[in-house]
């Protein structure tokens, strides 16, 4: 984690001028607009998932994204570090999870087109673990509302030889209004299916709903969404609280 | 034809240009105000305070600017 650290790091000291990347109005959604080529911004994810299960531990998740606009339509970002600080009686601490690639294509313009849509691939790997993820994206905006959709399939191989297997498929819907130029506020709402060895045996529905807030002044933002579960799965978070800090460089 | 700033000639090319990248990178950070929110002596200016977070080449910039100016004067 460190050799990435310092790559990022190294990088964003050789490109120095660039600018901004573009701000976010969702925590746990993507948009369509990709990143003006040549833009260069850094990502600081912070996710809080507290659960009133004795069986499982409270985790705070960071993520560490350098997001580089490539042309006009194709945008990649790198994931120096995933990592968490689990708060678990047998073994608490922090821990790296994963490195990733990200692609963000986009095909049309949620303003001057019906529908704003793009393609979005991501390669993650860490110790003992890989995943494919592939989103669809779908966003209008309607005056000062932005509404956005995500359909997302996933893939994890994880474990000694990557024999372990999970599968999940996400919906995401949610709309942001802009009160002013700087802020904007919304709401949002997760729709999951968890495909545990790749099955749907056991049923595993996850409904996650709950507002957030965007504020952006200059070349940096601040996003924050509060989910709460509206289902009742133990293995899942009770609340998910994610803040995105991103900064142009 | 509009008439940009610095008496810049302003063709279908350039508006066409500046219709799609003000449809396209203003949208990073925030919706698309309507023209008529400022006045077409603001305009300018404000585009160039937003030009650098928006990744915009002078000329660019120039034709934005060009096609909120002809919109403006197309409304009245």
């Amino acid at each position: 984690m460190k050799a990435a650290l310092r790559t990022g790091i190294f990088v964003a000291a050789i490109l120095p001028g660039l600018s901004f990347g573009g701000a976010r109005h969702f925590g746990f959604i993507y948009e369509a607009p990709t990143s003006a080529p040549g833009s260069f911004e850094l990502e600081n994810w912070v996710t809080w998932a507290p659960t009133i299960n004795p069986e499982h531990s409270d985790q705070v998740a960071f993520r560490h994204e350098i997001e580089i606009g490539i042309t006009d339509r194709l945008q990649a970002s790198i994931y120096l570090a995933d990592w968490f600080y689990q708060n678990d009686p047998a073994k608490s601490g922090f821990t790296y999870s994963d490195s990733a690639i990200e692609l963000i294509y986009n095909l049309t313009n949620p303003v001057i087109d019906p529908i704003g849509l793009s393609l979005y691939q991501e390669y993650r790997g860490g110790d003992r673990f890989f995943e494919w993820e592939s989103k669809l994206i779908a966003q209008k905006n309607l005056g000062p509302l932005i509404l956005a959709y995500n359909a997302t399939v996933e893939a994890v191989w994880e474990g000694k030889g990557l024999t372990d297997h999970e599968g999940e498929f996400q919906q995401a819907v949610g709309a942001s209004y802009e009160i002013s130029p700087r802020i904007s506020v919304g709401i949002e709402l997760l729709h999951e299916f968890v495909f545990p060895k790749w099955q749907d045996e056991e049923k595993i529905r996850n409904v996650f709903i709950g507002p957030n807030v965007a504020v952006r002044h200059g070349n940096w933002f601040v996003t924050v969404t509060a989910l709460a579960q509206a289902t009742a799965t133990s293995e899942e978070a009770d609340f998910q609280v994610r803040t995105i800090f991103g900064f142009g460089l | 034809m509009a008439t940009a700033r610095k008496e810049q000639s302003v063709n279908l090319a350039m508006l066409d240009e500046g219709r799609t990248l003000f449809a396209h990178r203003c949208i990073e950070c925030h919706t698309l105000p309507v023209v008529w929110r400022y006045s077409s002596k603001d305009w300018p200016d404000i585009v160039d305070s937003m030009s650098q977070r928006a990744s915009l080449k002078p000329a660019e910039r120039e034709a934005i600017i060009a096609y909120i100016i002809a919109v403006r004067l197309g409304e009245h």
